[in-house]
């Protein structure tokens, strides 16, 4: 061996500096990683003052605590990617959506928006930023669940919704006063111009943009959107409002805002339906129609819980519909 | 020569081999669901309940065995809790489970446990503190002392007289509309008192009477009694307000994490702890 050496003294040193070299690099490339632990043929997480805490052990732990949230929301998943067909229209929305979440978390946390942004899509179930348009597509595709449950399932869900808490597109013109009592002058002239303008035939959208003092429904022809008689008005205008058929104005109706005159555009379901707002507040009246419908459309896809009846009873309950379903 | 080619070849496989551990369960695959033809399985369902919910549990699981560990309870620990529980119970009423239900706590008894473990974690803090106290007397200060401050140079010179006269200085910082309640504290460098007040503070000795100076800006006025300055005599009372400091909070949560040898040994859980509770990630 020493003869091979001081034979081939040049190849041997270039040997030994390739060796320290690899040897640095593998000391490099290993020293931040992360050692694991076997324990009798189980891999521990974690341990403290050196009693090991297993995988399997964590899981039992972690399960108890919020096992059944996590199963759900992948069942959910499964079956409504599995029913519903993903279109471009959804994908367009998704991009568009996706753009926004981004703006927003760039506003919200500057620079390390990715970071937070990584992190509500991990706790979503997703693993990375890419996967943010996947969520908003999923977001679509239950929505489009809830939806067509409703619809094809009038008698336990609008029908009753309608009978009970009498929705309707709403409008309204509001002339606003320090004192509604008492008003002033300027703002019974401001009323008696309104009333001239509807008499002589002038759409009430129309007067409704020019003159009604709340901005904000004024900008869209004085539209309140979809309101029923458990919406947070004032009970003035709720006893008002009910009080009118479809196309029906009303008198004026005083309340602390001032007076308004309110018109019902709409007690169709044909046409609140498609309103935003309308199966939100179908939803705040009877929450449990979100939990069925999403189990109605596991039960179409098709689930199987591998003879575990304990998790069925358990998703149910969760869903709190263990009333309603068999 | 096939020698030394034999442990080239070696070490660039140990270079590929190496990465870090990622702890699974026994039988990631087992099938807890079928949903149409999508499988949900124990892997799976266990990867998120470790993203979503391990660092927490992780800590509180470590916190509390080093609180039993470190920290008996105690029957004064016993009276305090079962006060809490009364004075909740008292104030909530028929929502007394409706209460608890909605902290999370699914019996009383959890509740329980939640309050002896938040006022032994209280206890731990404590220990600490005794455990480095010179250290911490050093790099903290204390003394205990009596400021009163006033926005109104008549009201302050009143005050003075009525100090000197012994009148009591609680009595006096209402009397006179203090900004402080004129209760004695311990004040440390962390406290939130300009450097004037500062400076009286860490140099009179209790026999000084009431002393009594401007701010720099000539805005207040601030009254000051040195009364102890040996920390030896107000152990209790500089233990409690140093162990409510955050900081030290969190120099004892990783002085015990790191005395009772917590370790991590998975990737996923590692940065997580690294991202929410890089104070408790005590390892090498």
């Amino acid at each position: 061996m020493a003869n091979y050496i001081k034979k081939y003294w040049f190849v041997s040193l270039v040997v030994v500096f390739l060796l320290g070299i690899i040897g640095y690099f593998i000391y490099d490339t290993n020293k931040d990683i992360l050692p694991g632990k076997t324990v009798n043929g189980n891999k521990v997480v974690y341990s403290v003052n050196d009693i090991d805490k297993t995988a399997d052990e964590l899981y039992e732990d972690l399960y108890d605590k919020a096992g059944i949230s996590i199963v759900f929301s992948k069942i959910q998943t499964a079956a409504v990617d599995q029913a519903i067909e993903t279109t471009d229209e959804m994908k367009e929305v998704a991009k568009i959506n996706a753009a926004n979440v981004i703006t927003n978390f760039q506003n919200q946390y500057g620079p390390e928006y990715e970071t937070q942004l990584l992190n509500a899509l991990k706790q979503l179930g997703y693993e990375s930023i890419n996967q943010l348009e996947d969520y908003l597509i999923q977001l679509q595709k239950v929505n489009q669940v809830f939806s067509e449950y409703v619809e094809n399932n009038p008698d336990t869900t609008t029908t009753p919704y309608m009978e009970e808490t009498k929705p309707r597109l709403v409008s309204h013109i509001l002339v606003t006063m320090a004192d509604s009592a008492n008003p002033t002058e300027e703002e019974l002239n401001k009323m008696k111009q309104i009333e001239e303008e509807l008499e002589k035939g002038t759409d009430f959208k129309t007067v409704a943009f020019e003159y009604s003092d709340d901005t904000a429904s004024a900008t869209v022809n004085g539209s309140l959107g979809v309101v029923n008689k458990d919406t947070n008005f004032v009970p003035e205008f709720l006893e008002a409002m009910l009080l009118l058929e479809e196309n029906e104005v009303s008198g004026w109706v005083t309340t602390t805002y001032g007076k308004h005159l309110i018109k019902v555009d709409s007690t169709s379901l044909e046409t609140l339906k498609n309103e935003p707002g309308f199966l939100e507040g179908l939803f705040g009246y009877n929450p449990s129609i979100q939990s069925l419908a999403i189990w109605d459309k596991i039960e179409e896809v098709g689930v199987d819980f591998k003879g575990n009846d304990q998790l069925r009873t358990e998703l149910i309950e969760y869903l709190g519909i263990q009333d309603l379903v068999k | 020569m096939k020698k030394l080619l034999l442990i080239i070849a070696s070490a660039l496989l140990l270079l590929t081999g190496c990465q870090d551990a990622h702890a699974t369960v026994n039988n990631p695959n087992e099938e807890l669901v079928k949903v149409g033809d999508t499988s949900i399985t124990k892997g799976e369902v266990y990867t998120n309940l470790l993203v979503n919910f391990g660092s927490y549990y992780v800590v509180a699981d470590v916190t509390e065995k080093v609180v039993n560990a470190e920290i008996e309870t105690t029957d004064e620990i016993e009276k305090e809790v079962q006060e809490q529980i009364e004075s909740n119970k008292s104030m909530y009423g028929e929502n007394w489970e409706y209460f608890l239900n909605s902290y999370g706590y699914k019996t009383e008894e959890e509740f329980k446990n939640s309050i002896v473990l938040g006022l032994k974690l209280n206890e731990l803090t404590k220990k600490y503190v005794y455990e480095n106290w010179d250290e911490l007397i050093v790099q903290y200060n204390p003394k205990k002392a009596i400021v009163l401050s006033f926005y109104d140079a008549d009201s302050a010179n009143a005050a003075l007289v009525e100090l000197k006269n012994g009148v009591d200085s609680q009595e006096v910082a209402t009397a006179y509309n203090s900004n402080s309640v004129g209760t004695p504290e311990i004040i440390t460098s962390q406290s939130a008192y300009s450097s004037e007040v500062m400076s009286v503070i860490n140099t009179a000795s209790t026999s000084d009477d009431y002393a009594m100076i401007p701010s720099n800006d000539n805005l207040t006025t601030y009254i000051i009694k040195v009364l102890e300055t040996d920390p030896n005599n107000i152990q209790d009372e500089i233990a409690t307000t140093l162990s409510s400091y955050e900081s030290i909070a969190n120099e004892s949560d990783a002085y015990y994490f790191k005395k009772y040898k917590f370790t991590i040994y998975d990737k996923t859980l590692y940065d997580n702890m690294v991202s929410s509770y890089s104070n408790y990630v005590v390892q090498k």
